[in-house]
């Protein structure tokens, strides 16, 4: 069995209304990606099924349209975007543009 | 990740306006990137920029503005930028007497309630001593000036009218149109009401870069300056949109930065990806073109878009519903369309 790392999810900006919880402490697998990250999101996270869209592609491994994510506060356009590995005690944050109003 | 492999991926990117770290980019990542503090800096000067270069405070005896709220991250954005400019002590203060109105468009009672508890709680961490009042988008319906009572959401009693109006309207994209133009004429009225006359709305660059092509499509290319500009005067009263040079990534990592993202109202609203509309339409089509990486359309459809201005009316005549100009009738083309398609209704406006 291969080794998890600690990582935070954050969801924000209407995000978190998919989700149990706005921030969440979880384990991941070691050499995890970004791409790997939005399954795990997928298959762990998102309560509201009826509207994962909002958030994630329909094979999760893009997030929809207007959502942004950063890692450690950093935009991942700047990083390697879907391929950055993810080191433990990273926090993963996914900004949605949409949500509110 | 860490910082030695930050500083590879990044492949050397440094802030363009410091000598740190860039963390953001602005709307096309090939074109800008900033550390957290310029970029949140790039966007407050965005803001004050656009009402700076129109000189639109100027004259000290009209500094009352109805600023608009409609629970949106652009519009929780545009409450703190004032909240922020009016705190300012030095010469940065913005010289502005806010008045703010949050604009319902959810028609459910429930919901309405809770919009107002909501209010209530926001009222207590910003721009505390200005007046705040609740309309729903129903104040379009009066004819008349509208009385306003502070505590509750003003023209429910409309609701039934505005949405057997919108109903009528058998053309999706008349229909959307519509709902435009019944929100600006709604905002109207309740300026004229509270005799204000400069009105704020929080209408961003991906707002009006959709809106420029739908207004396009629906034949009003002649006016499209005024429409999706900083400034767009009417007969009575000034629409003013300090963001409309900011887009929703900017103002969501900002609102994100600075914890501004705990102020918006979630209304559930229903998607209009599946209407079969011109608007429906262009959404879909922006999104595509973002999807694969062409980050700057939105800015060159503004950019072309404001140096687009009628030369027919400039007699100053404008349509009587949607106020743009026009030649030498009372309605424009489009606005025709639209009332054919709404059995009657809407001549009380006519």
């Amino acid at each position: 069995m291969s080794s998890t790392i600690p990582v935070t999810i954050d969801f924000s900006g209407g995000a978190e209304f998919l989700v149990k919880a706005k921030v969440q402490k979880v384990q991941i697998p070691e050499e995890s990606t970004l791409r790997d990250v939005l399954k795990f999101v997928r298959d762990n996270l998102v309560t509201d099924v009826h509207r994962i869209n909002m958030l994630l592609n329909d094979d999760a491994s893009e997030v929809a349209h207007g959502v942004i994510t950063l890692i450690n506060d950093t935009d991942t356009g700047l990083l390697s975007e879907y391929d950055t590995v993810i080191e433990a005690g990273d926090t993963i944050t996914f900004v949605s543009t949409l949500h509110g109003g | 990740m860490n910082s030695t492999d930050f500083t590879a991926d990044l492949d050397g990117k440094k802030c363009v306006k410091c000598e740190k770290d860039a963390k953001f980019t602005g709307v096309d990542p090939k074109k800008a990137w900033y550390c957290q503090e310029c970029f949140i800096q790039m966007v407050k000067n965005k803001f004050r920029s656009a009402l700076s270069k129109k000189k639109i405070y100027k004259d000290a005896d009209a500094r009352e503005t109805l600023v608009v709220y409609d629970g949106s991250p652009s519009g929780a954005f545009l409450l703190n930028q004032i909240d922020d400019a009016l705190k300012q002590i030095t010469y940065k203060r913005l010289m502005v007497q806010p008045t703010v109105l949050v604009l319902v468009s959810v028609t459910e009672e429930t919901e309405i309630q809770r919009v107002v508890e909501r209010v209530e709680e926001l009222k207590k961490e910003l721009l505390e001593n200005v007046r705040w009042f609740i309309a729903h988008v129903a104040c379009s319906m009066y004819t008349d000036s509208v009385d306003l009572e502070g505590l509750r959401c003003n023209g429910t009693e409309k609701i039934p009218e505005y949405t057997d109006l919108l109903s009528s309207c058998s053309v999706p994209t008349y229909r959307k149109e519509l709902e435009r133009i019944l929100r600006e004429k709604c905002l109207q009225n309740i300026s004229k009401s509270l005799k204000i006359s400069k009105c704020m709305v929080p209408d961003d660059a991906d707002d009006l870069g959709r809106l420029a092509l739908d207004q396009l499509c629906l034949g009003r290319g002649g006016s499209l300056s005024p429409l999706v500009t900083v400034t767009d005067k009417r007969s009575d009263f000034l629409l003013i949109r300090p963001i409309c040079d900011l887009s929703k990534r900017e103002i969501s990592i900002y609102n994100y930065l600075c914890a501004i993202d705990k102020q918006y109202i979630q209304f559930h609203t229903h998607s209009n990806t599946q209407d079969r509309s011109v608007q429906a339409l262009t959404d879909a089509f922006i999104r595509t073109l973002e999807d694969e990486k062409f980050y700057s359309t939105i800015n060159t459809v503004l950019s072309t878009a404001s140096k687009i201005h009628n030369t027919n009316g400039k007699d100053g005549s404008r349509c009587v519903l949607c106020h743009v100009e026009v030649a030498d009738c009372s309605l424009c083309s489009t606005c025709s369309a639209i009332r054919d398609s709404c059995s009657g209704l809407l001549s009380r406006f006519l």
